[in-house]
Order: C-alpha cells, then structure tokens, then sequence
C-alpha cells in the first residue's frame, strides 16, 4: 500500500489566483486582482487545522498562488501554520511586493522554506517567460535577500522547449543561490500552457538522466514534479553509481517515494475546491462543505489515483508503478483519462530499456551528462545522527538507550533495525520518523529504511554504560 | 513493521486531566473550609462533598482520561469514538458538580440528577471503552486490570445511586453504615486499585528502565485482587468474616506490587529521579501503609470512625492522590509535547519533557503533599482540630502547587509565534 494512503506529503494551498506577472505558462491562469471567492482569513485558518489533523508527520503545506504576497493576511498564515506545527513554506512571484521587511515578517513567523522561480539562466529567456521586464532581476534579488536573512530557499524550473535548453547553465546559479533544493517542473498543457511547449517522452528522459548524474555532483537535491519516473532512473542508476543528495539541511523534509497527484499531493485552489494537484484539477470536494482528510482519504478519485492496480495502458503494465504511477496529469491532459499512461514516459514494460533512449524532438537542444561518482555515507556520520535523536522522556540518545539493533549502509542507503523499550511505546511512530529524519540529511544518504522489531525485546542491559 | 497511528487527539485525554487537575484544586481550596467537620463523624454532608470531589472529580476524570491515551498505545487499539469521549467528559463533570453542590447542601433530591448524570457519563466511559476492547486477542495483564477497573466503577456507580435513592425511600436491607463501608471499598479497591495496578505494570518498567514484572507477580496482584474484592464488598455487607479473609487477599495483592515497586527502584537504569517518580514511590509507600491499617480494620485490630477517617485520608490523599499525581507529572507534558513539539522533531530543535516542567513547584507540591498527608492523617486519628486545620493548610499548598505545574505544562498548547520559530537545526 502506498504510504500516503493516510496524509499526502505535501499540501498546496492557491491561495489566490491575483499576480502581478504574466507567465505564458500559468497553470492558475492568473488575474490581477484577487477573486473575491478566495477562502477567508478564518477559512485559511481553518484548511490549516485540517491540514494538521492529518497527523504526525504532518504534511509539508506550500502557500501558492497566483501570488500570496497579494494577500495581505499571509504572515498571520504562515505563524498560524507554524503554531498547528505546520512546516509553511511560501512561492511568491518575483516581484517588487517581495521587500526585505516582508520577507522578515516571514522569517519571525516561522516560514521554513522560500521557493522562487528561475526559468533561464539570462533575463532575456526568463522575462520572456515570465511575460515582465525586470522578473529576472527581481528573483536574484530575492534570492540575496532572503538567504542573507537566514531564510531556506528552493528554486523552480519549469522545464519546457523554450527553458529546457537553459538547464546546464542554469546549475552554476542554483549552486550559487545556496538553496537546499532546485525543483524541476515538467510542463503539463493546462492553464494557460500549450501542448506545443511540453517536452516529448525523449526529451523527458534525456533531462532525468542529466539530472540522475548531476546529483551526485552539486550541494542541493534535485526534485521532479510530473516526472514520477524519475524513481525509475534513478533506480537503474543505483548499483554502478549512485547520486549524491547533499543538499543543505533545512527544516523541510523530503518524500520517501514518487509523490504524484493525489497520492502523497494535494491541491486547494483559491475557492477551495480539493483536487489531486493544480494540474490535475478535478474537484473532489470543497473545504467550505467537505472534511479535507476524508476526501484525501477516502473520496473515489484519490483512492484510484493511489492505487496502482486502477492504472491503465504502459502505466498499469509497468513495473515500478508501486514507486512511479506516473504523471497522472500529463495523462488526464493528453486523453481526459487520470488513470491512463502518461504519454511523457519513454518505458516499455518489461523490456528493461527505454523506448526512446535519449532520443528526443530535433528542436530540443542537447543536455550534457556529468559524470558521477559513487558515495557511501559515513559510518560516523550515520552515528552521530543516530545520536541527536533523543528520547524526550528520558533525555538520553536511541543510540544509548541501546535502541538500534543494527545499521546496514550500502551506496545512498542507510537500513536500520532498532527496536523501543516497550511494544505500546507512545512514541513509536515519532521516534522512527525522527530516525528516518535525521539519516536522510547525512550526505550520500538517498533513501533510509527504519524497521522496528521487537524481537529480542529491549532490555535495561541494553543501555550504553 | 510501522503500525497506523493509533493514539488520539491529546486533547482529549487532556481535557479530562485538565478538569481533573481543577477538581483537586478545589480540593485544596475546601479542605480548610471543612477541617472543623474531620474533628467529628465521616458521615457529614460536607465531608462526602469532598469525599466525592476526590473520588469523582479528581481520581474517575483522571482514570477517565488517562485511559483514552493509555488504552490506544498499551493494548494497541484505536479509540471508538472520540466525541463519544467528549459528550463523557461533559455529563460526567456536570454529574460530579450536581452531586458533590447537593451533597454539600444535604439536598438528597437533587442529588438524583446529579447521579443520573454521573451514571450516564461512566456509561458512555465503558461503552466506548468496550467497544474499543471488542475483538481484543489477547488479554494482557494491563487489559485485564482495566476490564476489572472499569467494572468495579460501573458497579461503584450503581451502588452509590441505591444510597442517593436510599436517602428518599428506603428500600435497601441490612446495616447502613455497613452499605456505605461496601460502597467506599468497592470503589477503591475494585475501581481504581486494578486500574492502577494495572497501569503500574506497564509504564513502571518503563518509567524507570527497569525489568518487566515476571508473570506470577502479576498473577499474586490479579486474582488477590479478583478473590479478595468480593469478598470485601459482600463481607462488608453480610458477613464480617468473609470482609476479613478478603482483605488478606487484597493485602497479600497489594504487598506483592509494593514489593515488586522496590524492586524495580532497586533495579532502575535511570540516570536521574524525576518529582513525578518519586511522587510514584510515595504513593506506593502510602500503599503498604493504608493496606495495612485497612487489614487491622478489617481483622477488628482497630475501628471506630477516627481510625476510620485516618484510613481515608492515607487511601485517598495519600496512595490514590500522590499516584495519580506522579503520573500526571508523566502524562501531562508527554501530551503537551506530543501535540505541540513532535510534529517539529528531527525538523526543528524540540525541547524535552524535562524543559516542559517546572521543578519547583513540583518539589513544593511533594513536600506539601506527602507531608501534609502524613499529618492529615495523624490529626484526623486523634481528632485534634488545631493540627486538623495546619495538616489540612499544608495539603492545600500542595495542591495548588501541583496545579500550578499543570497549568505551567499546558500554556505551552497556547500558540506562540517564538516557539513556532525556533531556529532551523
């Protein structure tokens, strides 16, 4: 069963659909001024306490837009969100409206992470794109601003035929931004977004292998959105070489499998329809009339987009469709089916190869592949980990309560078998999630795996003397 | 092998702790009003009034309470209904309010709806409780102990109604005092002794990292406790030997926990005794030395209604309270910091549950506690009105100092823009 069956692992909230830019691409097809439809101050606060109520871990809540600066109750948001302990991060357009004294509002009401848009690695690719004059501008300056302020930073790219040429170029300024992530956006026809500027299958391919092999290369990791398939890559990658995520630390955590729409993410537009994501924007329920924990959980839409077994075509064939599922927007946009194959994979089930292998539109310029090196995470690094996780009770280590019954450390994995000192621990699934937490920010870590056994059962003689 | 969450809301596990945590503030707030009344007779409409503050509002919300967040975690069993809970929590506070306020004015009447209340609260408790149980594989010694518990509260319950109607016509056979000695008992040792022997022996070990009981140590505890506390009650009321060959089963019961506590203390890994574990201690101590004076009551060794005051005050101010006490000082900030600080941990520098307490109140609260017992006790026993009215002065500070640790825990469920803010790890 897929592990977002309970709470997605990030919930994305359009706040509203008001910005100042004009990208070509939008998929909220913006307006300049705010719908007066748009969720109220008490209804934000109120999709915030659902979003809490999925549980712990809870997930990440991403305020979105349009542009959410046009919202003059954002801070209060953002502190609202942090208090229900919420990690609250924030995509505002790179406008004027992002000012220093903003931003530190932001900052003191406990934003965890600034997410920004650059698009080309000159301002004449990137205003083109964003449709203003100065957007390029606007964006570093934020960046400066926001990283001198302490403020964690992530960069979006939306990868199309007119910014997927900017990609190579555009790695020496993410890496000089200081970020922890750089997120790639695969562009999905909706919204104001041309079937003509999404990248084919080939094309696709050819990024997520550039990008397979970049990553063990550069300190910040390196995320896909409707690129589910990139799992995939990166799995074939795994075993000759392995990627390396050392991305800076931050107070955002990152997925253990393909989040994709509906399963693992969630969508809020700024009336408060809940769809599976903003490309996938089919109405499941409102959160003015609806629970939004019983339509994630429950509503027939999600549950056939989380379950593997509903797919169809190359999708319900494919064998990493478990850890994949595919862009399930992509699929609804080229056949009206969310549940048919997601036409921007190049897999043939089965084959163990790729149907197009690198080889896309003659109209998409190249990518050049670094090569990479293999990494296995230090022991002693892994240790120290395991040390800062603390019983809170008892104020004493995993590590020395004799909690961790075994650590196997292979290429960008970490498993770890460890037990609690009773099977009714109350703390069970927080003590494991902080374990998994705390791994996965080692270098070279890719994926953590946390067993909890209680055979042998934990004994005092266990504890570190 | 990671389990779905099962554990509640702490909110409402807390909210029956909160309201708890004020019963035993007015506790401390009426105890010098009445301690004119401890000189005399037990039966007087004030001292039931505070009887029943202790019984209902304090120790049944506690019990009430902690077992909706010890239930779902120790038997691994998801909570029925949580609003059913919160509806509980309603009828059961207002049925302690209507039956302690009448009780206090000698108003029997009144004191039926109260009671209709109270029984409709502790059925909702054990429905949901029950229907949470339903399926359960296989009875640990901790489910058992509560099956037991809950039981003798339901029966508590039923029987205390009987007296309130008893007060409006007369309708029960036999000995008064002989049915309010049943009644009392039956609560204490068949309602809120299982839960707590039971509860004991599964956050003890942990508690203290120490080694779990072995099995014929909690086989002693449950049927000493199974065989004894009918006999007690059904004793109590027909036959006074049958009262006496009961109380050394539950003697026996009890001095076998007892024992095993020293044990483990003696056996502990932990670095360092917090206030809540020695509260925990001293109510074990106060264990042995109620069972023994209720031993000596029971075998005729003592008796008369000074004695009988003394053997109160030791069980419910000194074993049942300080108990309830240590583990509130357990659970409390556990919720607190459950709710507030796990979602943050391993994101962002949590603090402990250590950091959620504060260590001088607590220390206030011991001393005044288990010292003013201890002189409760002794005054009541001979009845000297002067040191009545220090011991019970005494007992009030403590209780105000615990409920000032309480509400010191639960501020941190206020939000607060500098805690939500806490530096990125």
């Amino acid at each position: 069963m897929t592990p977002y069956a309970r709470a997605p692992f990030i919930v994305i909230w359009e706040t509203t659909r008001a910005c100042a830019l004009a990208c070509v691409h939008c998929r909220a097809e913006a307006i300049p001024h705010r719908d007066t439809r748009e969720l109220t101050t008490d209804e934000g606060r109120a999709l915030i306490d659902a979003v809490a109520r999925f549980g712990n871990p809870p997930p990440l809540l991403v305020f979105t837009g349009g542009d959410p600066l046009r919202r003059p109750d954002l801070v209060e948001l953002v502190r609202y969100a942090t208090a229900r302990g919420l990690s609250a991060s924030l995509t505002p357009s790179a406008t004027g409206a992002v000012t220093e004294e903003r931003l530190r509002a932001l900052r003191d009401a406990g934003l965890a992470r600034l997410a920004v848009s650059l698009d080309g690695a000159t301002a004449e690719v990137h205003d083109a794109f964003r449709g203003v004059r100065g957007s390029h501008r606007q964006t570093l300056r934020i960046l400066e601003r926001a990283r001198e302020l302490g403020i964690p930073l992530q960069i979006n790219t939306t990868v199309s035929r007119r910014t997927v040429g900017e990609l190579p170029a555009l790695v020496r300024q993410v890496e000089d931004s200081g970020v922890a992530l750089w997120a790639l956006f695969f562009l999905i026809p909706v919204g104001r977004a041309g079937a003509d500027q999404a990248l084919d299958a080939g094309a696709i391919e050819e990024v997520l292998e550039w990008a397979a092999g970049l990553a063990g290369r550069v300190p910040f990791a390196i995320k896909m959105t409707e690129a589910p398939h990139f799992q995939r890559v990166l799995a074939r990658h795994r075993g000759t070489r392995r990627a390396q995520p050392a991305a800076r630390p931050d107070a955002v955590g990152r997925a253990p499998r393909a989040v994709t729409d509906g399963n693992g993410f969630l969508f809020v537009d700024h009336v408060g329809n809940i769809c599976p994501s903003g490309f996938l924007p089919l109405p499941a329920g409102n959160v003015r009339a609806a629970d939004l924990v019983e339509v994630y959980r429950n509503d027939p839409l999600f549950r056939a987009l989380r379950d593997p077994d509903t797919l169809t075509g190359r999708c319900g064939l494919c064998e990493y469709r478990d850890g994949c599922g595919g862009s399930r927007a992509r699929a609804y946009a080229a056949s009206g089916d969310p549940l048919g194959e997601d036409p921007g994979c190049a897999w043939r089930p089965g084959s163990m190869a790729p149907a197009v292998a690198g080889g896309s539109d003659a109209a998409v310029p190249p990518l050049s592949s670094p090569s990479t090196v293999a990494v296995m995470p230090n022991r002693t690094e892994i240790d120290a980990a395991l040390e800062s996780v603390c019983d809170p009770e008892l104020g004493m280590s995993v590590a020395a309560l004799g909690l961790v019954y075994d650590v196997a450390i292979t290429p960008g994995a970490v498993r770890v078998t460890m037990t609690l000192t009773t099977p009714g621990c109350p703390l069970h699934e927080v003590m494991t999630e902080w374990v998994r937490t705390a791994l996965a920010r080692v270098a070279g870590v890719e994926h953590v795996e946390v067993t909890v056994t209680f055979d042998p059962p934990w004994t005092p003689e266990r504890m570190r003397r | 092998m990671a389990k779905a969450s099962r554990t509640p809301s702490p909110m409402l596990p807390l909210a029956f702790l909160a309201t708890a945590a004020v019963a035993f503030g007015l506790v401390g707030v009426a105890l010098p009003w009445v301690a004119e009344d401890l000189t005399g007779h037990y039966y007087h409409p004030r001292i039931l009034a505070l009887t029943h503050t202790v019984t209902l509002g304090w120790i049944t919300l506690t019990i009430f309470g902690a077992s909706y967040q010890l239930v779902p975690v120790v038997l691994e069993r998801s909570v029925w209904s949580e609003r059913l809970g919160s509806w509980e929590l309603t009828l059961t506070g207002l049925g302690v309010v209507g039956i302690v306020g009448h009780m206090a004015i000698s108003a029997w009447s009144g004191l039926l709806w109260g009671a209709g209340l109270l029984a409709a609260g502790v059925a909702a408790h054990v429905i949901n409780i029950a229907l949470t149980l339903r399926g359960l594989e296989r009875w640990s010694f901790t489910a058992t102990m509560l099956a037991m518990g809950f039981l003798g509260l339901v029966l508590t319950t039923l029987f205390g109604a009987a007296l309130g109607v008893e007060h409006i016509r007369s309708f029960l056979p036999g000995d008064f005092y002989a049915r309010l000695h049943a009644h009392v008992h039956l609560a204490l040792l068949g309602g809120v002794l299982p839960v707590v022997l039971g509860v004991a022996a599964h956050v003890y070990p942990m508690f203290l990292l120490a080694p779990r009981p072995a099995p014929r140590v909690l086989a002693i505890q449950a049927w000493g406790l199974a065989l004894g506390v009918p006999a007690v009650v059904v004793g109590l009321l027909v036959a006074p030997t049958l009262a006496a060959a009961g109380a050394l089963a539950v003697a026996a019961s009890v001095a076998t926990h007892v024992v095993w506590v020293v044990s483990l203390l003696r056996g502990s890994r932990r670095p360092a005794f917090d206030w809540a574990l020695r509260f925990l201690v001293a109510g074990a101590a106060y264990l042995a030395v109620a069972a023994a004076v209720g031993a000596a009551l029971a075998l005729g060794a003592v008796g008369g209604p000074r004695w009988a005051l003394a053997y109160g005050v030791l069980v419910l101010g000194g074993w049942a309270s300080l108990t309830i006490v240590g583990m509130m000082l357990k659970i409390v900030p556990f919720l607190v910091w459950y709710r507030v600080y796990a979602p943050r941990a391993g994101r962002l520098p949590v603090p402990g549950l250590a950091d959620l307490r504060w260590p001088t109140t607590e220390a206030v609260a011991f001393i005044a506690l288990t010292g003013g017992v201890a002189a409760l006790a002794i005054a009541v026993g001979v009845g000297h009105a002067a040191a009545i009215r220090a011991a019970a002065l005494i007992v009030s500070v403590g209780t105000f100092a615990f409920v000032a640790t309480v509400a010191t825990m639960l501020h941190h469920l206020v939000p607060c823009p500098l805690r939500a803010a806490a530096p990125v790890a």
